[in-house]
């Protein structure tokens, strides 16, 4: 057999024995409806704000039908009026839900009647934004009347009370996106992290498994160490990748039909890089997760020997928050070249939009080239210290084996 | 053939093989014994490409043993490994694929192998959920799986039961039968007396005989029992190369250097009286393994 049917048999079990196991398949389904869920269940539920439909109850309330309607489009708000013949028919309109508010005027006082209900995420009562219209509005009738009692001429009291529009200018305004870009920044950013330590465990338990159960010195008879290493570390990365696009495709396919206004359109594309860095992240982070697996003494020596890989993960997690306070900051960009972090600080800081082509393409030199380097020593400590018996070895032992 | 030229490893300060060389032929099962710690296992790692030799070289067929060989050659390593949580049928499946064979090949060897030790209706189960003794022979059968060129077996027989010990002997002559070359290390010696066509000794490292039985035997010199009724051995004290080793009531054990005549020996017992018993002693592998150990123990 070619060494490449080598490697694809040995992946081919890898990725047979996981679809096998029970746990494995209940996260793989397990994952995609849980995304779908919860892109699905707020867009259900969050109901973007519709118009607000104010009843005007009696002559005197609907004379301010024009002053409410100003003050809703300088505010931006969409107000519908209907007017109501009395109170009584007014609250049986809010019973029904037929008008959200209902304003009456007696004499010189104003009196507001909402229904009053608790949704899931929030108690319905008057929004802040239409009580501010009609605050407004109250204070111009009431100036009006003090006004025209004191004899003021009606058109000097229309100019000088007409509403003054105000015009707000932004020295340095905001990218319109901004908040879109650090939400996808952040989401990428705890995508990778989370993928490369799981399925990184996952590479330690498998060669960890090889070791304890002693396999490895009947495997190493018939497969060279390099190919049962990349056909280990192809087997589960395909797993994983496996599982990854059928997630994603259940976050497609949610925002397809319930179009989740949260979700701002840039995660969505976002996604090829944070592909491409998970596949660049999942090689360069296998590969030492495997030569770890190999170090193990006992099958509980796993969680032990895979901690410190979680520090440049965390690390590369972490640098996000700093990335999104300040995205040109010099050492989060010098940072994320470090292939270490790269694969998790790269997609971020591509999310947030400070990134020059060249950045990209040098970080993806550099990881690249790092692996190439890893995968040669790797395999060399992988197949000495596979096969090495006894309690845990340090990784300084290990590499002693392979330069003995 | 199998050759083993030289080998020499060093862990450390410690010398685990020193110029070790033997062979095994064509057909023939050779067992390969010593005291734990004397270098069988480290053998057979360098042979399986396991460990890496600091001198000396492994042959077959006459040629240096590479990988692509090697990948023919049957391994059972002294501590077993199997994947726990692989059915059995599709673990030698597997296996029998990395050695070579083609999927519908290795889907019918392994059936084979499993029925033939009395595995077959285990095919399905988790190699984790049989018993010791089944797992002993799922091991022997992913040895066996892929029709190997040549058996490596470290310690087959630790911990089988009297009747997989005949099922394991059976199926290890079925193969020299076939021309198979078969190592295989135990610390049964009787078994290996009974089961092997040639035996080596090992002792620190070095290959201290090799040979049938009957050579180790005869290369420790000639050992005779004689009895003329007579409660000592004094009447031998004298003959040109023979010590007097033992006295059994009227039975005297004399051993005889290469080149005493033991023609010399039988006229001196007839001067004592009539001679009731005058054999040679054949010493079974046991006795020749524990005369080699308590050799390096005097050392």
């Amino acid at each position: 057999m070619s060494r490449l049917g080598t490697i694809w048999l040995v992946a081919g079990r890898e990725l047979k024995e996981r679809m096998r196991s029970r746990a494995a398949r209940v996260v793989t389904i397990l994952m995609p409806v849980l995304v779908f869920l919860l892109i699905a269940i707020p867009a259900l539920v969050h109901r973007p704000a519709s118009a607000t439909t104010l009843g005007l109850v009696g002559r005197p309330a609907q004379t301010l039908s024009a002053d409410i309607q100003a003050a809703a489009r300088a505010t931006g708000v969409t107000v519908r009026l209907r007017d109501e013949a009395s109170p009584a028919e007014a609250r049986r309109q809010l019973g029904q839900g037929r008008i959200d508010v209902a304003l009456a005027l007696r004499g010189g006082a104003a009196a507001v009647t909402v229904p009053g209900s608790v949704g899931y995420f929030e108690t319905q009562t008057l929004s802040p934004r239409v009580q501010a219209i009609l605050q407004a509005t109250l204070n111009l009738w009431h100036e009006q009347r003090v006004l025209l009692g004191a004899g003021v001429p009606v058109p000097v009291l229309r100019t000088a009370l007409t509403l003054v529009p105000l015009s707000v200018k932004t020295l340095k305004p905001p990218p319109k996106d901004m908040v879109a870009r650090d939400v996808a920044a952040l989401a990428a950013a705890f995508l990778l992290y989370m993928t490369l330590a799981l399925y990184g465990n996952a590479v330690v338990a498998g060669v960890a498994q090889e070791k304890t159960s002693r396999m490895a010195e009947v495997l190493l008879a018939a497969v060279r160490a390099t190919d049962l290493l990349i056909g280990k570390v192809l087997g589960i990365g395909l797993f994983a990748f496996g599982q990854m696009v059928l997630t994603v495709a259940a976050a497609f396919i949610a925002n397809a039909v319930f179009q989740n206004t949260a979700i701002p359109g840039t995660v969505w594309t976002l996604l090829p890089s944070v592909l491409l860095w998970f596949l660049l992240g999942y090689v360069l982070y296998a590969f030492a997760y495997a030569v770890a697996g190999t170090l193990v003494g006992r099958q509980e020596d796993v969680q032990t020997i895979a901690a410190p890989f979680m520090v440049p993960l965390i690390a590369g997690f972490m640098l996000t928050y700093l990335a999104i306070a300040e995205p040109t900051n010099t050492a989060v960009r010098i940072l994320s070249f470090l292939p270490p972090l790269a694969p998790i600080l790269m997609p971020a800081r591509l999310a947030l939009g400070h990134v020059a082509p060249w950045e990209v393409a040098l970080a993806v030199l550099l990881t690249i080239l790092a692996i190439w380097g890893e995968v040669r020593l790797a395999a060399r400590v992988y197949a000495l210290a596979l096969v090495h018996s006894g309690p845990r070895l340090t990784w300084r032992s290990a590499l002693k084996l392979n330069r003995d | 053939m199998l050759e083993i030229l030289g080998l020499e490893k060093r862990f450390g300060d410690t010398w685990a093989l020193r110029d070790l060389s033997f062979e095994v032929r064509e057909g023939e099962v050779f067992g390969f014994v010593g005291s734990n710690g004397a270098g069988k296992t480290t053998t057979m790692r360098i042979v399986m490409g396991v460990l890496g030799q600091d001198r000396g070289e492994v042959r077959w067929a006459g040629a240096p043993l590479g990988f692509a060989a090697r990948q023919r050659f049957g391994y059972m390593p002294e501590e077993r490994g199997l994947y726990p949580t692989m059915r059995l049928g599709e673990e030698l499946e597997y296996l029998a694929r990395l050695h070579g064979l083609r999927q519908e090949d290795a889907s019918r060897s392994a059936a084979l192998w499993l029925e033939q030790l009395g595995l077959g209706a285990r095919a399905g189960d988790e190699v984790q959920v049989l018993s010791h003794g089944n797992q002993q022979r799922a091991q022997l059968a992913a040895a066996l799986v892929f029709r190997p060129a040549a058996l490596i077996l470290d310690e087959p027989f630790a911990g089988l039961d009297p009747v997989a010990v005949d099922v394991m002997s059976g199926v290890l002559r079925e193969q020299a039968l076939q021309g198979v070359p078969v190592l295989f290390s135990s610390h049964q010696l009787e078994l290996v007396e009974r089961l092997c066509d040639r035996v080596g000794i090992i002792r620190g490292g070095r290959m201290v005989a090799a040979g049938t039985v009957a050579e180790l035997a005869k290369g420790g010199g000639e050992r005779l029992w004689v009895d003329v009724g007579r409660a000592d051995g004094l009447w031998a004290i004298g003959i040109p190369g023979v010590h007097v080793l033992r006295q059994e009531g009227t039975r005297t054990l004399l051993d005889l250097v290469p080149a005493a005549d033991d023609q010399a020996v039988l006229r001196a017992a007839l001067r004592q009286g009539p001679v009731r018993e005058f054999h040679r002693d054949v010493p079974t592998l046991t006795e020749l393994f524990r005369s080699t150990v308590s050799e390096e123990v005097a050392r």
